[in-house]
């Protein structure tokens, strides 16, 4: 990785980002099937250093794991059982669809440097996404997590493999950087290649402005529910899409091929806000009907803190479900 | 009365129509225009946008129909209203009834081109049109030239009216057009209350004289004309028509004075002063100027030059009158004339000379050096051709000044009642009166007398002492101002007056408490007031109606009062004093056209040039008929005995042919109400929208203000929501923070 791509990737990951995710780190909900010892719960038993429970000994059990206290105490062979911590497998799922090429924040000195930010000279959504890729690569490679990450459209675009490697949010960035957006998103098609292409437990972090129909959002959340997948949809939307405070009427053209549309902002404002409340909720009712996380993301807001936030929550309800 | 079976819109002004439903168009242009020119916007969240869009859309659409057609409805009501719409009967709808007002004013006899069709012919002609392009109903006929009257009343034989209109000629009277729409007014019934009125006048400035307050006319006597012309005042009622005024520049030269000039008595060389005027295009000409009548033996011309510019020009033309000593005619009648331009009317003008074989002047003193010295002043020699008689003040009755043209009256304080009665009688028909105050008195109380001398206006106020300039050894005898001689009056003193007043010494006299008005003053003392002002020596008004002069000298014709009597002025004062007076008379000897003359006594009929007679009204001496004819009329007495000649001319003014700019004649019409200028040749398509008057300006205006009112409530209506969201377009709308806040799922 050359001078340039470090400078780049770290234009979307400033420093009071790290900063404000330092003290979090990203619990797995559901059981990880890591390659190495971690922080996250295995589905396997064996020598660590969390107790799991006690069970009669049957033969052919390694007499290693008989308690001899408890032999001692009640002359019955018992097996000790240990649950075993494991590493947690990430796949963030960056959307590429055209309309992830919308902006209205003007660039500044420094920012962006994605395909899409260069020709609009704005901050799109996916120079939002990111950014907020490159914060939670980060934060899983702290906990020596593997990360891999798989960009998305009518199909999967680029990938890059999982890895634990302290260069891999770079590596993230690098290809984020150069990858054209275009197209229709397709996520349950997408999703289903990406996990081909990724066995295993994983938590799936799906980077996306979730603009197309609910339904088959609902049906790839299915499939990673089927999975017994963890997924977090962080959706991007620009503050412009999130308010429609435009003044000046014109002919509306879509960035994924649509019709133009004759409008004008100041008159249908009330219905817009109102169909985007009603769009929200439905993904929103989606995501918790399945136990995921949704967050909704504004372009013109720092990543950090919304990142920082929704792990607090996520975590202080990790614990919570595991004291009770 | 027929009665029209379609309706059609009709348009005063179709092109304005046209060009406001193009209008309509506008905004249709702009709403398109407006959606072509916006630059196209990319935006992410189309399914969005297309769900607000689908619920919204229908509203929307309806929103900007409406809107654009309450736009387009409302530039097309604009249009309307200006073009101004009628609701006519159908083809060759027009009015049922119409009233016609035809200017037959002398200014109407103009001809823009020499040998062609006179303005009254035309307007005749415009008139007869308007009458053939009726199909039916009835229509009157009024002619507006002084005094008006009804030519043809409100009648359905449209044939008949058309006849009597067509073998109408033009008047030499003014017009009168506002005495003619109250003669409309006057005539209309019910039935034809909002019948239209057309006015067919070139509206030159002549036609438009008899507008003024101050023009010749306001002498006239009042006919029943209706309540004075305001017929288009009335706001339910339509606006009267006038032809648009004619705008032809006439080359027209016209006599508008002619005026005698001769000293009193016998003398043959006498002086024909003319004003000339002209109109046109005032470039430099000249016009022959010719004097002729039964007084002089030959005609005289005169080739008047006209500068560029110029207007007006006076000339006075030397004639020799007939001897008077030979029992010749004792009325004369004078004619000046140019040569015939584009306004014959007023070519020629007619003057009558009282040419008399003696003038008799009543002296009325006490006898003594008084009535010698003025005796010898008014006839100087054995051939002077003014007579002089005495009469005893206490004789002065009537019948002793039955037939004196003048008197001079030295003992005020000796007449009587009756006498004075005689004194007024005198000056009612013209006579001259000078008075002096008697010698002899200290206080004056017949002053209070002169007040009884009715006609006079003007009351002078004068102190009843004497000023005795000679008692008092600190003032010196007073002495004329020969500035203050007045040209009009005593032109040949005026001429020699320093020479002539410089001797005269003034030691009594006596005084005015309130000063008199200064046209009347035509002698005073140099001034030692320090005001610049002299004390008035002799003062003279004149009546207006009869021409009669009173005449007062402030101080006596005697040694002990002045020594006037001894000095040069003292004749030519007298004899200018009795020229002036008796030339007033005269000039109130003549008659304008289109008048009710009032004769005085004992006059009692008029013989008109043509040899008709026209008798006074048994209400007064005031003549049953107007004067219609130009020329001299003879004065006739109650045996038909010709006692005066009158002169009969066309009022000067009133034959003006100087166009009048539209606006200018709009201003001074206005006083008759609503009008409208139509052009020639359009009244028929005018008239044709009022057949069933209904005048649909008004509503058109209406429903322009209801259409602007309807388009603010839209506009404003359809906004809110705009307002709406402009008004909180910068704030993040609340159920957001449902989603950017962190809520997490639960497992289920």
């Amino acid at each position: 990785m050359d001078l340039a791509d470090r400078l780049r990737a770290e234009q979307y990951l400033a420093p009071e980002t790290i900063g404000q995710l330092a003290s979090f780190d990203l619990r797995a909900r559901m059981i990880a099937e890591g390659v190495t010892s971690g922080m996250h719960r295995s589905p396997y038993q064996g020598p660590a250093v969390e107790f799991a429970e006690h069970r009669g000994y049957v033969p052919g059990d390694d007499l290693r794991h008989l308690d001899w206290k408890v032999f001692a105490r009640t002359d019955r062979l018992t097996i000790k059982r240990f649950r075993q911590e494991t590493t947690l497998d990430v796949l963030i799922l960056v959307d590429s669809s055209g309309s992830m090429s919308y902006g209205s924040l003007e660039v500044k000195q420094g920012w962006g440097g994605t395909t899409a930010s260069g020709s609009r000279r704005r901050w799109t959504k996916f120079d939002h996404a990111v950014a907020t890729a490159a914060a939670l690569a980060y934060l899983c490679l702290q906990q020596r997590d593997r990360v891999g990450l798989a960009t998305f459209a009518t199909g999967i675009g680029a990938s890059l493999r999982r890895s634990s490697s302290r260069d891999q949010w770079r590596s993230i960035v690098k290809v984020l950087a150069g990858e054209p957006l275009g197209g229709v998103a397709d996520l349950p098609t997408s999703l289903e290649f990406a996990l081909a292409q990724n066995p295993g437990r994983l938590l799936v972090a799906v980077v996306s402005d979730l603009l197309g129909p609910v339904e088959p959002l609902r049906q790839a959340l299915a499939i990673c529910r089927h999975r017994h997948l963890d997924v977090m949809l962080l959706q991007t939307l620009d503050r412009q899409e999130l308010r429609f405070s435009l003044d000046e009427s014109a002919p509306f053209v879509g960035l994924e091929g649509e019709p133009a549309i004759e409008a004008d902002p100041r008159a249908i404002r009330r219905d817009y806000l109102s169909a985007l409340r009603d769009h929200l909720e439905a993904v929103h009712h989606a995501a918790r009907s399945f136990g995921f996380d949704h967050l909704v993301m504004d372009t013109h807001d720092s990543v950090g803190p919304a990142l920082a936030a929704l792990l607090a929550r996520r975590n202080a309800l990790l614990r919570g479900g595991r004291s009770s | 009365m027929t009665v029209a079976t379609t309706i059609l819109l009709i348009f005063a002004s179709p092109m304005l129509a046209v060009a406001g439903l193009a209008a309509m168009a506008v905004p249709l242009a702009i709403h398109l225009l407006w959606r072509r020119r916006r630059r196209p916007f990319e935006w992410g969240a189309m399914e969005l946008l297309a769900q607000a869009i689908r619920r919204r859309r229908r509203q929307l659409q309806l929103e900007q129909l409406l809107l654009l057609a309450v736009r387009m409805a409302l530039i097309a009501a604009l249009g309307c209203a200006v073009a101004q719409p009628f609701l006519g009967g159908g083809a060759g709808g027009g009015p049922e009834r119409i009233w016609i007002v035809l200017d037959d004013g002398v200014a109407s006899r103009c001809e823009s081109e020499a040998g062609g069709a006179s303005e009254f012919e035309r307007l005749q002609q415009e008139a007869a049109s308007l009458i053939d392009g009726m199909d039916s109903g009835s229509v009157g006929v009024v002619l507006a030239s002084r005094p008006p009257r009804v030519l043809a009343a409100m009648s359905s034989d449209r044939a008949g009216v058309r006849g009597r209109l067509m073998e109408c000629q033009p008047s030499l009277a003014g017009s009168d057009l506002a005495g003619a729409l109250g003669l409309v007014q006057a005539n209309r019934d019910r039935s034809d209350g909002a019948a239209p009125v057309v006015v067919m006048s070139s509206l030159r400035r002549g036609s438009l004289d008899g507008l003024d307050g101050d023009s010749a006319a306001e002498n006239r006597r009042e006919q029943p004309t209706g309540d004075g012309g305001t017929i288009g005042s009335d706001g339910d009622r339509e606006s009267v028509l006038f032809l648009e005024p004619s705008s032809g520049s006439i080359e027209n030269v016209r006599i508008a004075d002619i005026e005698v000039v001769r000293a009193p008595g016998g003398t043959a060389e006498a002086g024909v002063r003319v004003r000339l005027q002209r109109e046109g295009s005032l470039a430099a000409s000249a016009s022959r100027l010719t004097v002729s009548g039964p007084a002089l033996a030959v005609p005289v011309e005169r080739l008047v030059d006209w500068e560029v510019g110029s207007a007006e020009r006076e000339i006075e033309v030397p004639v020799t009158l007939p001897s008077l000593m030979d029992g010749g005619p004792r009325n004369l009648e004078l004619v000046a004339a140019v040569d015939p331009d584009g306004q014959t009317a007023d070519d020629r003008r007619h003057a009558t000379l009282d040419v008399r074989p003696r003038i008799l002047v009543a002296v009325s003193a006490d006898g003594g050096g008084r009535a010698g010295w003025m005796e010898r002043a008014l006839a100087p020699s054995r051939e002077s051709p003014i007579e002089t008689v005495r009469v005893e003040p206490g004789l002065l009755d009537a019948r002793a000044l039955r037939d004196v043209d003048a008197l001079t009256l030295s003992r005020p304080d000796r007449v009587g009642n009756e006498s004075w009665e005689a004194i007024g009688q005198l000056l009612d028909r013209g006579g001259l009166v000078v008075i002096e105050p008697p010698a002899g008195l200290e206080s004056h109380a017949w002053l209070d007398r002169l007040a009884a001398l009715g006609p006079l206006e003007s009351n002078w106020n004068l102190r009843r002492e004497v000023v005795r300039l000679d008692d008092d050894p600190e003032r010196d005898p007073e002495s004329i101002d020969p500035a203050s001689i007045d040209p009009r009056w005593l032109p040949a003193v005026a001429g020699e007056a320093a020479e002539l007043t410089a001797p005269v010494s003034i030691l009594r006299r006596l005084d005015f408490a309130t000063p008199p008005p200064a046209e009347e003053i035509l002698l005073a003392t140099s001034a030692d007031d320090g005001a610049g002002r002299g004390a008035p020596l002799l003062v003279a008004a004149s009546d207006p109606t009869s021409g009669g002069v009173l005449a007062l000298l402030t101080t006596a014709i005697d040694l002990e009062w002045t020594d006037l009597p001894i000095r040069p002025l003292m004749v030519p004062l007298v004899q200018e004093l009795l020229r002036s007076g008796l030339a007033q008379a005269e000039s109130a000897r003549r008659l304008a056209i289109g008048e009710y003359p009032t004769l005085r006594a004992p006059a009692v009929a008029v013989e008109t040039p043509s040899g008709s007679i026209i008798e006074s009204s048994g209400s007064g001496s005031v003549l049953e008929r107007p004067i219609s004819e130009v020329g001299a009329h003879r004065a006739l007495d109650e045996a038909g005995r010709p006692i005066a000649l009158l002169a009969a001319n066309i009022d000067p003014g009133a034959a003006s042919t100087i166009p009048t700019a539209s606006a200018v004649a709009a201003e001074r019409l206005g006083s008759l109400g609503a009008i409208e200028f139509v052009p020639r040749g359009a009244v028929i398509e005018r008239l044709a929208g009022r057949g069933v008057d209904s005048d649909l300006s008004r509503l058109a205006l209406l429903s322009v203000i209801g259409l602007a009112l309807l388009e603010l409530l839209l506009a404003r209506r359809f906004s809110r929501s705009a307002r709406e969201a402009r008004r909180d377009s910068g704030e993040a709308p609340a159920f957001l923070e449902t989603y950017t806040s962190i809520r997490m799922g639960r497992r289920s």
